[in-house]
């Protein structure tokens, strides 16, 4: 047994010394390498709709998916009137008065000849003169049994001093007029009087002349003929936002407004009413203005209906395309407010709580071109620590971009990556011709109808090296300038190519590349 | 016997993380380790158990016993097929503390290293309990416990490749050679052997004696994590487009004394890991060992053995990942794209019932010869030569053909054992074993190596592999 590990010991030994060679690593310390990887970084397609949110404000027409822009439904209210006036004055002269009779009655026509059930005099007078060619005082009293003033009918009581005249104005204001019981209907034309006399000489008797005038009522019901009832206007700002970056750039085809009006009566007692002379007017903040006018150059007379009534102005019977493309700040409507305007003999009434409420809806079929809209917009780019710190772990990288495009717009854009504080750090978008914006070529058209016929294909290229990717990596901010335009056949804007803005218009994008990516696992 | 306790449960432990091997190319005891595992004829008593039950009737002993002491009979091996200690060095060693960076010819290098596949294994195998008798008339018979404890993973080198140069336009990349397969199975073995024919003219005047042999195993699996089919392929079009076909199906089952959770069970209430040396098994089976041995006069040994031929059912905390169809990206900001390739490319987890997976089946084929104080050389010399033909490719096998040749020398009574010998073939590749031993009559004790160039020239070696052991032999 001695003998036995006489040999074995030296053997192990000899095995377990030279095991201690073995020269492992005092730390794995895993190995770093560039990779370059070929790979697919994004294929889609976007149509129309997915680029687009529809809205109440922008959808799709039933009929041939051509975008349909409408606007909200702008409406503004507008008194008739703050009060109906009779211009003109009614004269009755030379009535005797004689105090034999115990009642008398003396009929006043209305002015204009108008006949009234009821009112509510907002001004107006009753003016009366009275000569006693007697030789005995007299003493006068006028009953106005239509007009009355909280209840009390309205009475005057006048003394008139022999061989003299009087005379007074009673104002009608705050009076109310209805028409009374004892007059006969036929008779509504005329304001009832009453007068008496009262003498000592049961034969005197006194001249009276009547006038009234100035009669102005807050509502008034009966039978008036056609009346103005003067100019109004009335203006509603258009909310344009950021569309008012189109302006002088876009324009439409196939515009509409469907322009509403509606005679609201206080009393539900609608009649016949008018606008004359209508007028819808843009104005812009500037002052610069466009009438929206008739094609055949006649001037909007508008009769209102029971319910509502409405004109759609278009592109065939007004300039209504150039009037949105002129994309006004404000709209301006002014109007001639005409009360039966047919002059018929009918009974209504007409307060003045009336009013026409005006509604506006402009809307445009996705017909338009554009000419060179430039929108500029800075994006923050939201990019976490880690992922930055990822980024610079790239080397080079080197993109191609494919875009299909079957829209019938044409957009360049620029990106520029800027630092924390806005600086900039260098044009993403420069191509390797130099070139600092992208552009993606608008679908090809026909020309007639602008359809798109086939999709424009346009490829870029952009490489980025080292510096470029670290300055990728301390990029915060991307500011985006964007220039889109349609075709244009000229620089006359009338012969703009216009192209209709469709649900099946899409545009494709593939982009690919390879990354030189550095590998280090440690 | 609390110590024994102790100590058995330790080397369970120990084993249960690591991977044990058999089969074709796989661990086997110390002494056919020393012999680069040139077994299948010079197998004698216990040893042959595994390799040739016919063999149990082979060596002078009546009894023999393998225990857990003096030494544990216990083989480990592990390394790769692709890194030695120097390349180890030269691209995990870093730079100035820094990682090496790997310029062209260097990645050539590392491309070269993985050419056909990079397999990284571990095996372990323990043999817990034997027990033999031998008896002239009645033939001989065993009972044997042992574990054996494998992973394997082979790195495509198609992976490789992207890794180090991305993906190439229009080439196409194959996964087919990635390979993922461990388990951990415990065989409860009776084996009988006996005498089937002796004569002294030899049947076809060829073979004086016949031995033949079996043995029937009840197998325990405790888990099982393994690939049954990859053949992925991607290619990177002109516009790098990514297509290509997923086919992946792999299988696991664990003990649920493991507490293993899958991702996709959320009813799983398992209460953690708790291993222990006799867990309830995650699957179990059966298989069998048969053996025969020829004697050719009083010098050659020739020997045929089919081993483990059996199947496993695993029935516990068994799940399967599934990936399959075309695979097709042509946008990386497409999640769901990119969602489904992931799942096509890595497979997809659900709840499986219940899998059947083989043995490590081998066919052996060996021959030896045994000079005993001959003439030439003193003492006795065994020399002999193995083929080994794994049948399929779980942990311990491999359907590449083995081929060894092995020596035993003692050259008197007092030195011990010396064994040597070299493989190539398998999964290992080439390898140069040597071992030693020492008989002390009742016990003996071996040391063993089947990677001598680990020792000789440790920094340029890929495999480390040791075992050792004890029997005790009545």
């Amino acid at each position: 047994m001695k003998n036995i590990f006489k040999v074995l010991f030296p053997i192990i030994f000899a095995i377990l010394i030279h095991s201690g060679c073995v020269n492992l690593p005092d730390e794995i310390i895993p190995p770093q390498w560039d990779v370059d990887l070929n790979v697919p970084i994004i294929n889609r397609s976007y149509l129309m709709s997915d680029i687009i949110d529809e809205n109440q404000n922008i959808y799709p027409g039933a009929a041939d998916s051509i975008y349909i822009i409408e606007s909200d439904n702008y409406n503004v209210n507008s008194g008739i009137a703050s009060r109906i006036e009779i211009e003109n004055e009614s004269v009755m002269n030379d009535v005797v008065v004689d105090a034999k009779s115990d009642t008398q009655t003396v009929l006043i026509l209305f002015p204009e000849n108008i006949e009234l059930d009821s009112a509510v005099f907002s001004s107006g007078f009753l003016h009366y003169s009275v000569y006693n060619p007697t030789s005995d005082i007299v003493y006068l009293s006028l009953e106005i049994p239509g007009i009355s003033k909280n209840g009390s009918v309205l009475v005057v009581n006048r003394t008139v001093f022999p061989m003299s005249y009087d005379s007074s104005s009673q104002n009608l204001e705050g009076y109310k007029y209805n028409f009374p019981a004892s007059q006969p209907p036929s008779l509504k034309r005329y304001l009832l009087v009453n007068p008496t006399i009262t003498s000592s000489n049961k034969n005197d008797s006194v001249i009276c002349d009547f006038k009234n005038s100035n009669f102005q009522f807050s509502s008034v019901t009966g039978k008036i003929g056609r009346r103005s009832l003067g100019n109004f206007n009335e203006k509603f700002s258009l909310k344009l936002g950021d569309a008012i970056k189109y302006r002088d750039k876009i324009f439409l085809k196939e515009a509409s407004l469907d322009f509403s009006m509606k005679y609201a009566s206080y009393y539900n007692s609608f009649f016949k009413a008018g606008l004359k002379n209508l007028q819808v007017i843009g104005r812009r903040n500037g002052g610069q203005t466009l009438n929206l006018s008739m094609r055949d150059g006649t001037s909007l007379d508008i009769l209102l209906r029971a319910q509502k009534s409405e004109i759609v102005f278009n592109e065939l019977n007004s300039n209504i395309n150039e009037f949105l493309t002129f994309l006004p700040d404000e709209i301006e409507i002014t109007a001639e407010h005409i009360i039966n305007p047919d002059d018929e003999n009918l009974s209504f009434t007409i307060t003045n709580r009336d009013t026409i409420k005006y509604g506006a809806l402009f809307r445009s079929r996705g017909y338009l071109a554009l000419k060179n809209i430039a929108l500029t917009d800075t994006l923050e780019i939201k990019i976490d620590e880690g992922d930055r710190k990822s980024i610079l772990d790239s080397k080079a990288a080197d993109l191609t971009l494919n875009f299909e495009n079957a829209i019938p717009l044409t957009t360049s854009f620029k990106v520029v990556l800027t630092d924390k504080h806005f600086n900039p750090l260098f044009t993403l978008t420069r191509n390797s011709a130099g070139e600092d914006s992208m552009l993606i070529n608008g679908g090809e058209i026909d020309l007639i109808t602008g359809d798109v016929i086939s999709p424009a294909a346009t490829f870029q290229n952009i490489s980025l090296d080292a510096d470029k990717i670290r300055m990728l990596a301390n990029s915060y901010y991307a500011i985006v300038s964007t220039t889109i335009k349609t075709k244009e056949s000229s620089g006359d804007p009338s012969a703009l190519q216009m192209v209709p803005i469709k649900v099946s218009n899409w545009v494709s994008i593939k982009a690919y590349g390879m990354v030189r990516y550095h590998v280090n696992p440690d | 016997m609390k110590i024994i306790t102790s100590l058995l449960i330790s080397l369970m432990v120990i084993c249960s993380s690591s991977k044990a091997q058999y089969g074709s190319s796989g661990n086997l005891d110390v002494r056919s380790t020393g012999m680069a595992k040139t077994s299948n004829a010079a197998s004698r008593g216990l040893y042959s158990l595994g390799i040739n039950p016919s063999n149990l009737l082979s060596g002078i002993e009546t009894v023999d016993f393998l225990l857990p002491l003096p030494v544990p009979n216990l083989s480990l091996k592990t390394g790769t097929n692709f890194l030695s200690i120097n390349e180890l060095n030269y691209f995990f060693g870093g730079v100035d503390g820094e990682g090496r960076y790997l310029n062209d010819d260097d990645k050539d290098r590392l491309r070269n290293l993985f050419k056909g596949g990079g397999s990284v294994f571990a095996d372990a195998s323990v043999n817990l309990f034997a027990i033999s008798f031998k008896n002239e008339s009645f033939g001989a018979i065993a009972f044997s416990i042992s574990d054996y404890t494998a992973g394997k993973f082979v790195f495509p080198e198609a992976l490789v490749n992207l890794a180090l140069s991305g993906n190439t336009r229009g080439k196409t990349y194959t996964f087919d050679d990635e390979e993922i397969h461990s388990w951990w199975i415990r065989n409860y073995s009776i084996s009988y052997a006996r005498k089937l024919y002796e004569s002294e003219q030899g049947l076809f005047s060829l073979f004086n004696k016949i031995n033949g042999g079996i043995s029937l195993k009840i197998v325990q699996g405790f888990f099982y994590i393994g690939t049954e089919k990859v053949e992925t392929s991607i290619n990177t079009s002109n516009t790098n487009a990514i297509t290509g076909k997923a086919d992946l199906l792999a299988f696991s089952s664990f003990s649920p004394s493991m507490g293993v959770k899958y991702d996709f069970d959320s009813s799983n209430t398992s209460k953690g890991s708790h291993p222990n040396p006799f867990m309830s098994p995650a699957g179990t089976g059966w298989g069998f060992d048969l053996g025969f041995n020829a004697s050719i006069g009083e010098l050659w040994n020739v020997s045929i053995a089919a081993t483990d031929i059996g199947l496993i059912t695993w029935k516990e905390n068994t799940a399967e990942f599934l990936g399959s169809g075309d695979i097709f990206l042509d946008d990386l900001t497409n999640e769901a794209q990119w969602d489904t390739v992931k799942n096509k490319l890595f497979g997809e987890s659900r709840r499986r019932g219940s899998f059947t997976t083989g043995l490590a089946s081998a066919l052996r084929l060996g021959a030896s010869c045994s000079l005993l104080n001959s003439m030439l050389i003193p003492g006795d010399l065994i020399l002999a030569f193995d083929y080994n033909q794994g049948l399929n490719s779980y942990p311990g096998n491999s359907v590449i053909p083995r081929f060894s040749v092995g020596a035993e020398w003692k050259p008197c009574n007092w030195v011990p054992y010396f064994r040597t010998g070299l493989s190539v073939g398998g999964i290992d590749g080439f390898n140069l074993a040597f071992g030693m031993g020492i008989d002390m009559n009742v016990v003996e004790i071996n040391l063993a190596t089947s990677d001598l160039q680990a020792l000789i020239a440790p920094n340029s070696a890929e495999h480390i592999s040791l075992a050792l052991g004890s029997r005790w032999k009545f």
